[in-house]
This record gives C-alpha cells, sequence and structure tokens, in this order.
C-alpha cells in the first residue's frame, strides 16, 4: 500500500482498532517501517484512542437492522424447533427399531421351543416309518345295515401316520370327490378335493396321525360332479390312543 | 536500533496483548536486529525499515511456536540495554500532546475525529451522524486529521524549545 490507500481507506483507524486481518495488518506495517509521516499518525491515532477511550459507546442501530435482527431470531428459533423435533422423530424410530430388533425374551424362548418342536417334527418326518397302520373302513350304510358298531382304530404312541382304504360306497356319484375329516362335535377337522376312486373300487387316504382328535370321527366323501343332498359317503369310527 | 524501537514497539502492541510480552519481545527484536546489521547481512540499505520489520515478523512467529519455552535471555551492553526499553516516557509526552492539540481544534474537528479514530465508525456512519455525503464526511476527517496533526507538531517543537538549555 502508498500513503494514499493508507489514510484514504480507513487503514490507519483499523488497524489501531484492531480490526484488519492479519494481510492487511502486515501491508499497513510493512508501510509504516518505511514512512514517517504514515507512522507518525498511527502513533497519533493511538495516543488519541489511549487519551480519549471515554465510555463504550452504543451504536445507533437502524430500523432495518432491528428487523433483520427479528428476522434471524425467528430463523434460529424455526431451526431449532425442527430440529428439536426431528430428534425426537429420530428417537422414537431408534426405539421402535430397537423394539423391532430385540423382541422381548419371552417371545424370543417360544420361537426357540417352536423351532426346535418343528425340527423334532421334521427330522421324524423324514424317517420312514415302520409298521405303520393300514384301516380298512367300510361306508356307514353297509355298517348301519350290518347292525355292526363303529370300528375302533388304536394309536400306538409311535404311530405317525395311518392310511385308509375306503370301499366305494352306492350312493356315491362321478369323481372326482371332495373328502373332509369331522370330529365328534360336527367340526370339520381337515378337507380337500381331488380324491379318485381305484380301480379296486376304493379310496386310499394317509392321514397323519397328530390330525385325528380322540373320538368318534367321520370320514366324508362327496362327488363334486353331484352335489344333490344325500349324495355323502360318510364313514364312521372311533380313535383310541394307547 | 533506536529508530525502529517505536515502530517495533506499536507493532507488537497491535500484534500481543500482553505488555509484559511485548515488552520481552521489543528487546528480542531490537537486538536481533542489531546482531543482523552487525553482521552485514543487510544487503541494501534504503531497506531497513523493511529488513527490520522482517526480523520483527520472524521474532514473534517464533516466539508463538515455542510460547512454552519463555524469553530469550540476551546478555546487552549498556548502551543497548537503554536502547530496547519500551518508550514508555515518549508514549506518555505523545499522549499529553494529543490531549492539548484535541483542545486547541474546532469542536467540529474534534468530532470528526473522536468518530473516525476512538469510536472507530466507518465513513457512511460518520456522514450519517453529521448529516453530510460519505464524500464530505472523508473530506471533514481528512481535513480534522491534517490539523490535527499540525497542532501536535507546533505543540512539539514549542516543547523542545522550552526544554532546550
Amino acid at each position: 500500500v502508498n500513503c494514499e490507500e493508507l489514510r484514504n481507506g480507513d487503514l490507519i483507524e483499523r488497524y489501531v482498532a484492531g480490526d484488519l486481518d492479519a494481510a492487511a495488518r502486515d501491508r499497513v506495517e510493512a508501510h509504516y517501517f518505511e514512512c514517517d509521516d504514515c507512522f507518525e499518525q498511527v502513533q497519533l491515532a493511538r495516543a488519541l484512542r489511549e487519551e480519549f477511550p471515554g465510555p463504550p459507546r452504543v451504536r445507533e442501530r437502524p430500523v432495518l437492522a432491528y428487523a433483520a435482527l427479528a428476522a434471524g431470531l425467528i430463523l434460529v428459533a424455526a431451526c431449532g424447533a425442527w430440529i428439536v423435533m426431528l430428534r425426537r422423530e429420530n428417537v422414537e424410530l431408534e426405539q421402535r427399531l430397537a423394539r423391532a430388533a430385540s423382541p422381548p425374551p419371552a417371545a424370543i424362548e417360544r420361537q426357540a421351543q417352536e423351532i426346535a418342536a418343528l425340527r423334532t417334527r421334521l427330522d421324524a418326518l423324514s424317517q420312514p416309518e415302520l409298521n405303520a397302520p393300514i384301516v380298512d373302513l367300510e361306508p356307514d350304510d353297509r355298517v348301519r345295515r350290518g347292525g355292526a358298531p363303529s370300528p375302533v382304530v388304536e394309536l400306538a404312541g409311535g404311530v405317525r401316520q395311518i392310511t385308509f382304504v375306503l370301499t366305494a360306497g352306492e350312493v356315491l356319484g362321478p369323481g372326482p370327490y371332495s373328502v373332509s375329516i369331522v370330529d365328534g362335535a360336527g367340526r370339520v377337522v381337515w378337507e380337500s378335493s381331488g380324491l379318485r376312486r381305484s380301480r379296486f373300487d376304493t379310496f386310499t387316504l394317509a392321514v397323519p396321525a397328530a390330525l385325528l382328535p380322540t373320538g368318534a370321527i367321520a370320514i366324508r366323501l362327496r362327488s363334486t360332479a353331484d352335489t344333490r343332498p344325500g349324495r355323502v359317503q360318510e364313514y364312521d369310527f372311533r380313535v383310541v390312543r394307547r | 536500533v533506536r529508530t525502529f524501537r517505536d515502530r517495533v514497539w506499536a507493532m507488537l502492541l497491535s500484534r500481543v496483548g500482553n505488555r509484559d510480552t511485548a515488552r520481552d519481545l521489543l528487546q528480542e527484536v531490537l537486538v536481533s536486529a542489531w546482531r543482523a546489521l552487525a553482521e552485514g547481512r543487510l544487503r541494501d540499505p534504503e531497506k531497513l525499515g523493511a529488513f527490520v520489520y522482517g526480523i520483527a515478523r520472524n521474532v514473534i512467529n517464533n516466539r508463538r511456536r515455542t510460547a512454552a519455552a519463555g524469553p530469550v535471555e540476551v546478555p546487552l551492553t549498556p548502551e543497548l540495554e537503554l536502547a530496547v526499553q519500551p518508550p514508555d516516557f515518549e508514549d506518555r509526552e505523545r499522549r499529553r500532546l494529543v490531549r492539548e492539540a484535541m483542545a486547541l481544534l474546532e469542536p467540529s474537528d474534534r468530532r470528526v475525529l473522536l468518530l473516525t479514530l476512538v469510536d472507530n465508525l466507518r465513513p457512511r456512519e460518520i456522514a450519517r451522524r453529521l448529516g453530510v455525503s460519505s464524500d464530505v464526511a472523508r473530506t471533514r476527517k481528512t481535513r480534522a486529521l491534517k490539523r490535527f496533526v499540525e497542532r501536535v507538531r507546533e505543540l512539539s517543537r514549542t516543547a523542545a524549545a522550552d526544554h532546550k538549555p
């Protein structure tokens, strides 16, 4: 800088007041190290500040400055509220994620037991079953006609599956047939369709032992092509577990 | 050394907040400058000011890097000891001259100088306070400053003449 820049640009006042950045301060100092007149002004400006410090003077604030200040405060408050809201949402989300990621210990224990039981059953079902029972059933009408009681199916503890061979009755229409298993209270335990008559005029149905409740049970067959009332073939029996 | 003592002191007062630290650094800068001159490290005598300023900056920067080390103790000759003292007397004398010169100025000049040099207001703000344009405020500040410096110089010459035997 030269003398003119130093004096017209208010650099001396700002230097003495400590308002300059490092680069501008260096330029001012480098200049007054080689300029007596400018250094004299620096000295006098400093002496003037030291001699007339006076009380701290409050600068007048124009209306626009107050408006800008108010706008700034509102903006800061709005940002603060937004940040608080976001943080609250984050906390809730983290809590929900934590709950989802870590279910209660009781639920974990229950799930583990269920998985273990399923594995046991899957292992058992994957193995051949020796001496699996086969039960021949006659339609009720034929049994009833003979006056005989409902047959009894005894299930030992290790039995996993029972194969029923159902002799076709006279009331059935043409196939295919639907089939349902009904317990003693009349509730349908299981049902399906697609059952076909064999060339020996029988039906074959393999049923998991766990599906059959103890007590009176009926297997009902119906022609899906002939839905007239009374066209149902029923096979009654009793399940006894040993 | 004495020629640049006041400049180095002014520089230190601007950069170092602690007056005692500034006092230590002043001694360090001036001794370093004296040694450098004695060793013939100044190539261009016309750039003596820049040379001393460079040494002062280096000393200050080195002290900042080794702030924990404390001041460097340097054995001084009696003459050098006197030369490296802060210009406290001169500062006090200058403040007296400034006070008297301000009293001799017109009130309008005094006000401009106080707004400029003490309140550190920008020309635009000074213009608003004075109810004039920025250019007029700047012109008034320049003239007031010029008259102020002249008054100080006159008072200084008078004081020097009074002290002559």
